[in-house]
């Protein structure tokens, strides 16, 4: 005897395998994290180059054994760290070490008249104000300082990844210690997203700048 | 008299879930439409670095990858690491002026607005020498491609 009632299929489970595909697809184009070392390179052409004097150059050489030399000794990568901060601090007194120059409100708005017509150095100067502003007058390295990394052909790229995270490591140091001086907590709590947090970020950045300058190519393909 | 037959006492009648899976793939087919997953075969081995000082890059679609690292295949591209950008393994040390074009074109298809925030991302094998990388960094600085990230994985 037919049964008059028809029975519904029942489409439950269609709906859980639906949804177990979804869930996949949601979470496998959230898995490539990309975590990586951001830098900004200078570009060939910066109106003339005036040679910088050697003690406002902190030269960072990889040979093809991966050995590191800097200023002019050989070093291990533990010791490259308290170099930078020496470098950027210049605590000891280092006749080797730069000098540094007094960021005042005043200088700043000197140079933000001189510069008027350059963009960069304006914003550059622009922010030096906003960290006076926060910090009063303080020491810095003059802008046109810079540590360089030089390679050689053969030098491995795991050994320049890990000089340049020492590096930035060191620079990170110094500016948790200053931001826990004058904000009472470290600079890597700092929340970019934030604007108030963002100006911080701006002003401690400038005195503590990073100051790695990606080189032109004559400069680093040297044999040693 | 005729014969009741056994009648189940129903309850209120069943929502009928037949068109949830309908709902379910909609939901789907808007994520697949909307969300970018780029999948580049990759055709070289690469191993990252590890770093701990790194930061999140945002903004995935403005990322110009540049591959290096040792062929899978190593019989058609012998075992030393090579550069692949997009799909392709760039032949030769001449043709590396390919990655200049591929850097141009990326950016023409890019709104006007976004060029400024692209960033030129280096896949590389930790293994890897530095001479490609440098002459690579050279090829950028030609194109005027001056913000550059090091791809690694977060220690």
């Amino acid at each position: 005897m037919r049964n008059k009632e028809i029975r519904e299929i029942n489409a439950g489970s269609m709906a859980d395998i639906a949804f177990l595909l979804l869930i996949f697809f949601l979470v496998t184009t959230t898995l490539n994290a990309e975590w990586a070392i951001e830098r900004q390179m200078s570009s060939n052409e910066e109106g003339d180059r005036m040679p910088i004097p050697e003690e406002y150059l902190f030269e960072v050489k990889l040979n093809m054994h991966d050995e590191l030399l800097v200023e002019g000794t050989v070093i291990t990568l533990a010791e490259l760290g308290s170099l930078t901060t020496q470098f950027y601090t210049n605590s000891e007194a280092n006749p080797n070490m730069p000098d540094k120059e007094l960021i005042t409100a005043k200088l700043c708005e000197q140079r933000m008249e001189e510069f008027k017509n350059n963009p960069n150095q304006l914003k550059t100067w622009q922010q030096c104000k906003l960290a006076v502003g926060y910090f009063g007058p303080f020491h810095r390295l003059p802008t046109y300082a810079a540590i360089t990394l030089s390679t050689n052909e053969n030098t491995s790229y795991e050994a320049y990844i890990a000089v340049q995270d020492e590096i930035q490591h060191a620079v990170i140091a110094l500016r948790n210690t200053w931001c826990i001086k004058y904000f009472g907590k470290l600079f890597t709590e700092l929340d970019p997203t934030d604007a108030s947090d963002q100006q911080k970020i701006i002003a401690i950045r400038q005195v503590y700048p990073q100051l790695i300058s990606e080189l032109p190519t004559p400069e680093i393909i040297a044999q040693y | 008299m005729a014969r009741f037959g056994k009648k189940k006492k129903k309850g209120a009648p069943a929502v009928s879930t037949a068109s949830l899976p309908d709902i379910v793939f909609m939901l789907l087919f808007f994520f697949m439409v909307t969300t970018v997953m780029r999948e580049v075969t990759l055709k070289v081995e690469i191993d990252k670095p590890d770093a701990t000082e790194t930061t999140k890059l945002e903004k995935k679609s403005l990322i110009a990858y540049l591959y290096v690292g040792r062929p899978m295949e190593t019989g058609i591209y012998g075992p030393e690491p090579r550069i692949q950008i997009d799909d392709q393994i760039l032949p030769s040390e001449a043709s590396e002026i390919e990655i200049e074009n591929y850097i141009l074109d990326f950016r023409a298809s890019k709104k006007e607005s976004d060029r400024k925030d692209i960033v030129a991302s280096f896949k590389v094998d930790a293994d890897a020498k530095m001479g490609i990388v440098a002459r690579m960094k050279e090829h950028l600085r030609n194109v005027d491609q001056l913000r550059i990230a090091y791809s690694v994985n977060q220690k």
